[in-house]
């Protein structure tokens, strides 16, 4: 029994005898066992280390039972009396709120690993002194537990792992070893091509160049390399009758390998570097239109409007009938159905452009004309409408089979008795899209412009500018001490510690070897440089110590620790010395080095790989109808952000209130902001309120939508979880899906109906609020007035009962009332990251520690990036703790 | 599993340097069977696909069972020698989505989508089944090869690149095909010659190295983490027996009787005409087959979004095929429809022929082989999925009841014959893919 005795001390009540037959008897039935209701499970908590360890759930419940929500109020529940349930709610206070978290404090044990595929690539850059894209080729790597690539528990080393890693490193040191091969140089001229060749889909020569088209594939052509390595592309192209910019696609055997926007009516060279081996292989084109920028009109289509509809000629839509012997074929029956629906269709669609056009009407709000017609679509490129002949061919071919008489005569008959051609309506839907243009210029979507390529060069020993060309390796190909030494200044690189005698002796043994065996000391570097690229401290990330207890991990270990989580890759020179010198212990040196790192430009690879998968930002990719360019710039957004948050010591609260944002031309027209020129991605400095923070990027808010409208559930999800840091129980699996075509109702107005049912308002009234707040936001990202026609209701009610309308009173809500669930969310995310595996309940005083130092510190972010790699957590191991 | 493998390494280890080379000898000069070798070995069974897209016209393929056996119309004529070699059938199904479900899906029956977490997820196809199954005979577990290269861009919402291939060698793993005839050729061959071996032998030391290594850290780290190392180990290990292999070829219980001088393609890269390069891959494939390098072998004629044009095979032939295909019951573009997928018979009836000379012991390889030539529609103008063109070619030594024609029941898919070819190889399955569990009835002898 808890009480408060005399002095106020309390006697702590036991979760074994006194606490847990209380939960049995009042909670079991619906949280444990055979039924678990929202995810909550006592059944499995027998010791106080369990309910530690599931702390979150047991400080929700604190809530519930204070609030009498729970146990429900209802007969079949048996109610604790009121002295149990003091007792309960002072035990959970006690013991679960204000634990003495420092007595179960452990620094945890970061499991054996291999790295990731992006640490391989730049351990292998850093290694060599040049980037050869190593790695490249193995799959990609899954997110673990903690959501990110780097929870080292999730990394597994699959099968045929192995023999991918060889042959990387094998490519690698071929590459770097094709140093000492003689330059060459290979080129093409694109018009030369199209003279001599005698295929007909040639591409054409045009605009001084050869003119690519879709319909031109496959053009391709081979060369053949003389040895591995890194070679130089350069194209010359140029676009021509249209938009000045385009899109082009580089494929190596089939790979995409690079993107280009080809820019400009003149002839301009672009370049690019590949890895390539040695042999044959073959480059082709491909065009993509998408990547033109392109201005879309403010609005998407809608279907046709009732008034509008209501007002076209009645007719009655004619159609082809069933021959009588058909009936009971059903499959019959649906290529006529199909055939008539589509017929009806183009009729609709073109009654409705010409009555348009009749009277004069071509800038209303909506357009007509959607994809709900089947057959009807806007070319994304030219924003015009067109039909798709396809479906229309199809299934006259099919009725023209079962009819028995030629598709021809088919369409002549369609022609003629149903008054349909096809012809008439591509005329009309033109006339309908010239008015339209010509009202409207600035809704129609620009063209892209045609390609017109030059020429082409291959030029080997290409090495870029930051980098160092690896000719001080061929330095160890004269004699077996060069070698040596060779390899022991690669093993210090790769290893951040001088080579053991025994992992000398190794490479050594495989130099020699295969020297013996082919007499050339080259070889024999290459396969001993393919063999140090493999081996278990490169390969593998882990912490050698006594197994069964807690240990400081070496300086070289730190070291190590430091740079896979700042800069994704292997410590450099600087930061080996230091450790090898033991100098890393200091605190001081350790925050100098910190501050380094957070300049160098590999942090960048830290800030990308950290945004995107912190936010979840992978969703963005699904988005079919967002064009590539915009997606690209808008998964760069939040990185940029992120990176400069931590470059200039910004607060944490920036990630939800900042004043500034990162845009190009593309971005700062879609977002509405004032006009800024040129590709780059640069700060500027916002005026208004609707952009700013994570919440006012495209990619948060494109990402969490569908293609056809926001999804509040998923953006308040996205904030609850991904941004606070709170738990929200699964969906239960009978939940369908939400839906919304053809209905009137605004995506607001859908929702507010499903939460009135009580069954799902339990879960819902905690996260469609914190979606509503951002309804101004279409699937695009860009501003809207409107839904459906009606002004959007951007004013809600959260959840611990406070009212917000929109982004700019949300945001001022999470500064007031929520920066510390904020705060504590983003040092459990970076603090995960930085270890590489899951926090458990011995990391809590870390946690806490960290957030009432940056709390004082005014949230700053770098301050908390030094205090984490002080912390014990980073620089202890504990081989013996269960994870 | 772990310990299975890192014994086998062992084991393979002490038995290095010990066995002979016979499968050189058998590929440069005439071989001698090994002392070893079983004088009665019989010749091994083999699996061979080609695959041509865009269907056929419907009267173009024509089988029809006569008193003296299967007469040929249309574009399987060139194929009438062959006659009493085939299965033709008629009421299989391929009810897939489109041009790329129906190429994707081929050998599978399972078309391609992602899967909740986005990763596209197919099934593993019926060459891969029997690779799997007899890799540890063969030098490569299998060999495919094709000679359009991957499309890009979209059709309809999925990417064009996934009609290159007809095999997947597990659900999330499609297998891309050769393009050049030379890297088809070493893949085949290099790893069997002196060259490949060294190199091979190189490697080996390498993985010795790194696997002493590795080992030793073992007791230098957290026994929580034995099982993750175990992972890196058995992994070297599988590429250590991968490279045995090549190093110690083991002896086999059979060799081809004949010999064969296999020609490293000159040219480098992609050859320029279409018929050529056809006729290389054609050449390369029965090298593999005849010097038992492989026994599970696929050539993809074209992409199924074919922009080939095939003027060569006729001037007038001005539109792609994939234009052909979508005749629109257009007399014109119907005969140059069908004069293309001709060309395709003619194709497989060259390969047919140089399988049915080639004598392993009493049988020809054609008659240890099946073949199984055709497209995962019918009628190109409409992606027609019903009663889709397919033939088997040879008995597989003996399994099949071949120069008959089978209408199958109403509503049977390919994953049928599937099914039953792979239970005639001896592998006893219960359904294909979870397709179907339904075989074919006097198919198998």
């Amino acid at each position: 029994m808890a009480w408060h005795g005399l002095l106020g001390a309390t006697v702590a009540a036991d979760f074994a005898k006194d606490i847990r037959p209380l939960i049995e008897r009042h909670c079991l039935k619906c949280h444990g066992g055979d039924e678990v209701e929202a995810g909550v499970d006592f059944s499995r908590h027998h010791e106080m280390t369990d309910v530690l360890r599931d702390r979150t759930m047991w400080l929700d419940a604190l809530e519930q039972i204070q609030t009498g929500e729970m146990p429900p109020k209802k007969k079949s529940v048996s109610q604790p009396t009121d002295a149990e349930r003091k007792q309960l709610i002072g035990w959970i206070n006690e013991s679960v709120v204000h634990t003495d978290w420092k007595k179960y404090a452990d620094p945890g044990r970061v499991s054996l690993a291999r790295v990731t595929k992006l640490e391989f690539r730049n351990a292998v850059r850093d290694v060599l002194g040049v980037d050869v894209q190593s790695g490249v080729f193995l799959s990609n790597d899954p997110e673990g537990n903690t959501g990110f690539t780097n929870d080292r528990e999730s990394l597994s080393f699959p099968l045929f792992a192995f023999d991918d890693f060889l042959r990387e490193a094998e490519r690698a040191a071929d590459t770097v070893l094709g140093f000492v091969e003689k330059p060459w140089t290979w080129g093409r001229e694109f018009l030369e091509i199209a003279r001599t060749s005698t295929i007909t889909t040639t591409p054409t020569a045009e605009g001084d160049g050869i003119v690519l088209e879709n319909a031109n594939e496959p053009f391709f052509f081979s060369f053949e390399a003389p040895h591995t390595g890194l070679y130089e592309v350069t194209l010359r192209a140029r676009t021509f009758n249209g938009e000045p910019l385009s899109g082009l696609g580089l494929f190596l055997d089939g790979a995409p390998v690079q993107e280009w926007v080809i820019e400009g009516a003149d002839h301009r060279d672009y370049r690019t570097r590949l890895n390539v081996a040695a042999g044959a292989h073959t480059l082709n084109f491909g065009y993509t239109p998408t990547l033109a920028p392109i201005i879309q009109p403010k609005h998407p289509p809608q279907i046709v409007p009732d008034h509008l509809a209501r007002k076209m000629p009645k007719r009655p839509l004619p159609k082809i009938a069933l021959p009588g012997n058909m009936k009971d074929n059903r499959e019959a029956f649906e290529a006529f159905r199909r055939m008539n629906n589509i017929i009806a269709a183009f009729m609709l669609t073109q009654d409705l452009a010409q009555m348009l056009l009749d009277r004069g009407e071509t800038d209303y709000e909506e357009h007509a004309l959607e994809k709900s017609h089947p057959g009807v679509f806007q070319n994304q490129t030219t924003n015009k409408f067109q039909t798709n002949k396809a479906p229309l061919n199809l299934s006259a071919g099919k009725v023209a089979v079962l009819l028995g008489i030629p598709q021809k005569k088919l369409e002549q008959r369609i022609k003629k008795e149903l008054g349909f051609s096809h012809d008439a309506y591509v005329v009309t839907m033109k006339a309908y899209n010239d008015a339209f243009a010509k009202k409207h210029p600035d809704r129609v979507r620009k063209k892209a412009g045609k390609i017109a390529l030059n020429r082409l060069t291959l030029q080997s020993h290409a090495v870029a500018d930051s980098e160092i060309s690896p000719e001080w390796l061929l330095s160890g190909l004269k004699y077996e001490d060069d070698a040596v030494r060779v390899l022991d200044e690669l093993g210090l690189r790769s290893y951040s510690r001088p080579l053991r005698a025994e992992e000398r002796a190794a490479l050594l043994g495989i130099y020699r070897k295969t020297f013996a065996e082919v007499n050339s000391r080259r070889e024999a570097l290459r396969d001993a440089m393919a063999g140090l690229l493999v081996s278990p401290p490169f390969l593998l990330r882990y912490a050698e110590g006594p197994t069964a207890a807690s240990f400081a991990v070496d300086q070289v270990e730190v070291a190590r620790r430091l740079s896979h989580f700042l800069w994704m890759s292997i410590p450099d020179a600087e930061l080996r010395d230091l450790a090898a010198a033991g100098k890393l212990a200091d605190p001081a040196v350790l925050a100098a080095q910190v501050d380094r790192m957070v300049a160098d430009e590999r942090f960048e690879d830290f800030a990308h790989a950290f945004t995107t998968q912190w936010l979840d930002l992978s969703n963005l990719d699904n988005q079919e109808k967002l064009p590539a360019d915009l997606k690209a710039l808008m998964r760069e957004e939040p990185a940029l952000f992120v990176r400069d948050l931590f470059r200039e010591d910004r607060s944490l609260l920036d990630l939800v209130d900042a004043r500034y944002a990162y845009v190009n031309a593309r971005l700062a027209d879609h977002y509405e902001l004032p006009p800024v020129s040129g590709h780059d991605l640069r700060r500027v400095e916002l005026t208004a309120d609707r952009r700013g923070g994570l919440l006012g990027m495209g990619a948060m808010l494109a990402s969490t939508s569908t293609a056809e409208r926001t999804s509040p559930v998923n953006r308040g999800a996205w904030i609850v979880e991904l941004l606070l840091g709170k738990h929200l129980p699964p969906a239960p699996p009978s939940v369908p899906e939400l839906k919304t075509d053809n209905t009137a109702r605004t995506v607001r107005e859908e929702l507010e109906q499903h939460r009135s049912n009580p069954a799902c308002a339990g879960c819902h009234a905690k996260i469609d609020p914190y979606g509503f707040v951002l309804e101004h936001y279409d699937p695009s990202g860009a501003w809207r007035e409107k839904d459906k026609g009606k002004p959007i209701n951007a004013a809600t009610v959260l959840d611990d009962g406070t009212a917000v309308n929109g982004l700019a009173e949300f945001r001022r809500y999470v500064l007031d009332r929520r920066a510390d669930d904020l705060t504590r969310n983003v040092i459990t995310r970076l603090l995960a990251f930085a270890l590489g595996r899951e926090l458990r309940f011995t990391d809590e005083s870390t946690v806490l520690e960290l957030m009432q130092h940056t709390k004082i510190d005014g949230y700053k972010a770098r301050g908390l990036l030094h205090r984490l790699v002080q912390s014990a957590a980073f620089k202890t191991q504990n081989n013996s703790a269960k994870n | 599993m772990k310990t299975c493998l890192t014994n086998r390494r062992a084991f393979l280890r002490t038995t290095a340097g010990v066995i002979a080379l016979p499968w050189m000898e058998s590929i440069t000069g005439a071989a001698e069977p090994t002392k070893s070798s079983s004088a009665a070995a019989k010749p091994p069974q083999r699996f061979v696909a080609m695959f041509f897209p865009n269907g056929v016209y419907p009267t173009a393929w024509q089988s029809q069972q006569t008193a003296a056996g299967l007469k040929f119309g249309g574009s399987l004529e060139p194929l009438q020698a062959f006659a009493r070699h085939a299965v033709t059938f008629d009421g299989l199904n391929n009810p897939l989505t489109g041009h790329l479900g129906q190429v994707a899906g081929f050998l599978s029956g399972v078309d391609f989508a992602p899967d909740k977490n986005g990763i596209v997820t197919a099934a593993t196809s019926l060459d891969q089944m029997l690779a799997q199954r007899w890799k540890n005979d063969t030098f490569i577990p299998s060999l495919h090869l094709a000679l359009e290269p991957p499309s890009q861009g979209g059709f309809g919402n999925r990417p064009k690149s996934y009609g290159n291939s007809i095999s997947w060698s597990s659900p999330t793993s499609k297998i891309e095909p050769q393009l050049s005839p030379r890297q088809a050729f070493d893949q085949v061959f290099f790893g069997q010659t002196e060259a490949g071996r060294l190199a091979a032998a190189r490697r080996r030391r390498i993985v010795d190295a790194v696997w002493d290594q590795a080992k030793s850290l073992r007791s230098r780290v957290s026994s929580y983490d034995h099982a993750k190392l175990d992972q890196y180990l058995d992994s070297i290990a599988d590429l250590e027996a991968k490279l045995d292999k090549a190093v110690n070829p083991q002896p086999r219980p059979w060799s081809p009787p004949q010999a064969t001088k296999p020609q490293r393609p000159e040219q480098a890269g992609i050859p320029t005409s279409y018929r050529e390069h056809m006729r290389l891959m054609m050449e390369i494939q029965l090298l593999a087959l005849q010097t038992d390098s492989t026994r599970v072998a696929t050539l993809v004629m074209g992409h199924e979004i074919s922009r080939v044009v095939y003027d060569f095979v006729d001037k007038k032939l001005k539109r792609n095929h994939h234009d052909f295909s979508h005749h629109r019951n257009d007399p014109e573009k119907i005969e140059g429809y069908n004069r293309i997928t001709r060309w395709f018979g003619e194709q497989a009836a060259w390969l047919l022929g140089k399988m049915q000379s080639i004598d392993e012991g009493g049988t020809s390889l054609l008659d240890n082989s099946i073949v199984l030539y055709g497209s995962g529609m019918k009628d190109g103008n409409t992606h027609e999925p019903l009663n889709v063109p397919v033939a088997l070619f040879g008995s597989g030594r003996g399994q099949l009841k071949t120069g008959q024609h089978i209408s199958a029941p109403q509503d049977s898919v390919l994953a049928s014959l599937h099914l039953t070819l792979l239970r005639g190889f001896g592998i006893e399955a219960e359904n294909f893919n979870g397709v179907t569990d339904k075989t074919i009835s006097g198919l198998l002898a």
